[in-house]
């Protein structure tokens, strides 16, 4: 392997090992909010702010998915 | 680049890379950076925040500052009169779609969520217009 390729496998590998400022608390709640059992509660969430701030605008919310 | 959501973001974060995702740099764009933010820094009474109170201090770090090595921010200049151009086309869209469908376009056609219900009915219908391919890892 040479060293771009050593390089870019180390970039890789801190990539996929997540932002090390999370804990391993953080990681589970992170796994709860985006695909245990907080996923609604967070869809929900996200679409209250978009429909609270004129900016972000209309048109987005998960009830749309099924139109 | 790989144009991600908030769901992916937040799974970045928390070191859970999807084996689905494409290997290559993830990129959240701005408007989905500032929903997280505004929650972050709004009122403790809005359901984001509440729910968000979940993280640590330093993990709340990390969704205001995101590790570069993680996943990127995307800078919104380029992409903006493409979006406004976009928003115009399809009449009902704000930032936040207008600048996700920019973002795909701009990068590979193609974009990641993390979940099905966070993609929406006008960035489905636009992307196939536009050619855009929409890739859903998680919750279907």
């Amino acid at each position: 392997m040479s060293i771009g390729e050593e390089l870019l496998e180390d970039r890789r590998r801190r990539r996929r090992a997540g932002d090390p400022r999370f804990t391993e608390a953080d990681r589970e709640f992170a796994r709860r909010l985006t695909t245990g059992d907080l996923v609604v509660e967070f869809q929900a969430a996200l679409d209250a702010v978009s429909a609270a701030d004129p900016l972000l605008g209309d048109g987005h919310s998960s009830a749309d998915t099924d139109v | 680049m790989i144009v991600i959501d908030e769901y992916l973001a937040v799974r970045l974060a928390g070191g859970a890379w999807p084996p689905e995702l494409p290997d290559d740099e993830p990129v959240l764009p701005t408007s989905r950076h500032w929903r997280l933010l505004q929650a972050l820094h709004g009122s403790r009474r809005g359901k984001l925040s509440q729910l968000l109170d979940g993280f640590s201090p330093s993990a709340r770090d990390g969704v205001r500052y995101p590790h570069a090595e993680v996943f990127g921010i995307l800078d919104p200049r380029p992409l903006l009169d493409e979006a406004a151009m976009i928003a115009a086309r399809y009449g009902e869209t704000g930032w936040l779609i207008a600048e996700t469908l920019a973002a795909g376009l701009a990068f590979g056609n193609r974009l990641c969520f993390g979940s099905q219900a966070n993609v929406g009915r006008v960035v489905s219908r636009a992307a196939d217009e536009l050619g855009i391919a929409v890739q859903v890892i998680g919750p279907h």
